[in-house]
């Protein structure tokens, strides 16, 4: 079962050759076999999971008709995703324990589509890293090499998939983290336009950029999830807007013939991996084979994107996290003499050293005398970015990228220099930047590991890299690999 | 609740990274450092700080800035403005407005034999 695409596993619960409850007894097993290996999970309650399967058994023996397709199939989610089934902890011990009162809205959009909610997934600590080596659960392994880190934040999840502990997650991206993990597991990952999915329930990390996601084997896997987990939903989140069209499968087996791709040359000409180079190059001519065209496109202000981003993303979690201080939720130190130095202990003992080091960053980058210089200039770099991608769209009507300069690297390799670990995402940030919607998808192997490739689209233009993206799967096996060990 | 906003220590914020300079940015975020990760950050944040430089040499056109983002919300409903009634037209919107005093007139209530 664990090897059938979510369409398939919907096929079968639809004509019951299976049952929901016999879907998730076969993942719970798989988690209880394989998660030592990789760490990706880190909650999970067999009997809430074996109920609410029940629960839409029941109702699809009554009358399954009304049932949506995704209703009986299993969805892991990320830690920083508010549920009151599971602890929501961010990977954190500032939030050890802590239990929402409330479900974010793409939880409750799932579940209200009878999907089994199914644990929480391993992250960065808040989000915060490309490795999953700052969780406060130990690091995530990648299950195409278990020396290898899966990516981040969102690399539990992106583990999860790839070693088929679930047939879908949910991953959040503010700087690349659906897509680097992703690319780094070899499965398919969207992060739709900043606004499409609510943010409510959505732990905050950099509120202008954070932006949840589905990540699975497919991008047809991909485009029923988003059907199910995008709404309008005004009453909590003021930056959800409303779209003409919730149903994002509708397109996907439209010709792509005549599309006009974008290959910008900031990014294809300083190629520092060979192996990534060849894997693109393939990836294009598969595309060429169905009839799109390529244009070669310029984004010249996509250089600045590591200062911008590593200015606003540190301003934005400085202040953010500001309110985890062992006052109301979340872990509080016993080692303090009065308030004030609660919070101080609290903060200091809770915290692991990559988000001190961006709340630091943050306060720093925002204090008296320096908010002009920095957090302003990086908003204006950050409009910079967004003008060269509306420049584009005159042009083309997506844009290809790798979404990573190198395949996943080995677990500690990048953990004493931040800068190198930052600029892993230089192929990724422009894109969180600009508020666009993107999706990474595998497209070959380099060093025996996966490569992804992004698809970038103009906002609001899901449906359009989702087309393209299934278009290319439907002609090549990449997103259908499973690691030996996995299998 | 710990923020970045504490004025005292704002305006006292040091241009240049050392270990003076984390403790100081640590106590207006609400952390407190050993001295082993003092030393640590001082080190990473000052190579950080090269992030926030590089920005300096960036040219941004205030012209240009105001041009960008023109994002298109075509899902959106038309934004149409509809003109206030005036006490010429109110008698087509309100049956009840009695334009000779201004005043509204209360709807007569039906007795149920009626």
């Amino acid at each position: 079962m664990h090897t059938k695409t979510l369409k398939a596993l919907s096929e079968l619960l639809k004509d019951r050759t299976i049952s929901s409850r016999e879907l998730t007894q076969h993942y719970l097993d798989r988690i209880d076999q394989n998660n030592d290996l990789i760490n990706a999970v880190v909650h999970i309650d067999h009997k809430s999971c074996l109920q609410a399967a029940d629960a839409v058994d029941q109702r699809r023996a009554v009358d399954g008709s009304n049932l949506s397709d995704l209703a009986g199939i299993p969805l892991m989610n990320k830690d920083i995703f508010c549920t009151t089934t599971e602890p929501t902890t961010c990977a954190s011990k500032a939030l050890q324990g802590y239990i929402s009162p409330f479900d974010a809205t793409i939880i409750k959009n799932c579940r209200d589509a009878g999907m089994v909610m199914f644990g929480k997934c391993n992250m960065d600590e808040f989000a915060m890293g490309g490795s999953n080596e700052n969780s406060f659960y130990g690091p995530t392994k990648n299950p195409w090499n278990l020396s290898h880190v899966p990516g981040g934040s969102s690399g539990g999840s992106a583990a999860a998939v790839a070693a088929r502990l679930t047939p879908a997650v949910t991953g959040t991206d503010t700087g690349g983290s659906i897509r680097q993990p992703s690319a780094f597991c070899g499965i398919t990952g969207i992060k739709p336009s900043y606004g499409v999915i609510s943010r409510y329930g959505v732990v905050a990390f950099a509120s202008s950029l954070d932006q949840a996601g589905p990540m699975a084997c497919s991008a047809e896997d991909c485009a029923m999830l988003l059907s199910q987990m995008a709404s309008y939903d005004p009453s909590h989140d003021m930056t959800s807007v409303r779209q003409a069209d919730y149903d994002y499968t509708s397109n996907l087996n439209d010709s792509i013939r005549g599309l006009r791709v974008g290959l910008p040359k900031e990014y294809f000409d300083h190629f520092s991996d060979a192996g990534i180079e060849k894997c693109m190059q393939a990836a294009i001519d598969e595309l060429k084979k169905l009839g799109v065209e390529c244009v070669e496109i310029s984004l010249p202000d996509v250089k600045h994107c590591i200062s911008a981003y590593y200015t606003i993303a540190p301003c934005e979690a400085s202040s953010n996290l500001a309110r985890f201080d062992g006052n109301i939720y979340g872990y509080r130190s016993p080692n303090s003499r009065d308030i004030n130095s609660m919070y101080s202990a609290s903060r200091s003992e809770a915290f692991g050293n990559e988000v001190k080091r961006r709340i630091v960053m943050g306060t720093y980058a925002l204090s008296s005398g320096y908010s002009n210089d920095y957090y302003s200039k990086a908003q204006n770099i950050r409009n910079l970015i967004r003008h060269d991608f509306d420049e584009a769209w005159q042009k083309v009507d997506v844009i290809l990228a790798p979404t990573t300069p190198s395949v996943a690297f080995k677990i500690d390799q990048f953990c004493n220099d931040p800068i190198k670990m930052y600029q892993q995402d230089v192929f990724t940030i422009p894109v969180n930047l600009a508020e666009l919607p993107a999706l990474s998808m595998p497209v070959g192997f380099a060093h025996q590991m996966p490569v992804g490739m992004q698809i970038i689209g103009p906002k609001w233009q899901e449906k359009r890299i989702l087309n393209c993206a299934h278009q290319f799967q439907t002609i090549t096996d990449w997103h259908l690999r499973i690691p030996e060990q996995f299998a | 609740m710990i923020g970045a906003t504490d004025l005292n220590h704002r305006l006292n914020m040091p241009k240049s990274i050392d270990n003076e300079a984390v403790d100081l940015i640590a106590k207006s975020s609400g952390l407190a450092f050993t001295a082993d990760e003092n030393a640590s950050l001082t080190s990473s944040l000052g190579n950080m700080i090269e992030l926030f430089i590089n920005m300096d040499n960036i040219e941004v056109c205030p012209t240009k800035q105001s041009d960008f983002n023109k994002t298109t919300y075509e899902c959106l409903r038309d934004n149409t403005e509809a003109c206030a009634p005036t006490p010429k037209n109110l008698n087509s919107t309100y049956p009840h407005y009695d334009q000779n005093t201004g005043f509204f007139t209360v709807p007569k209530v039906l007795k149920s034999e009626d």
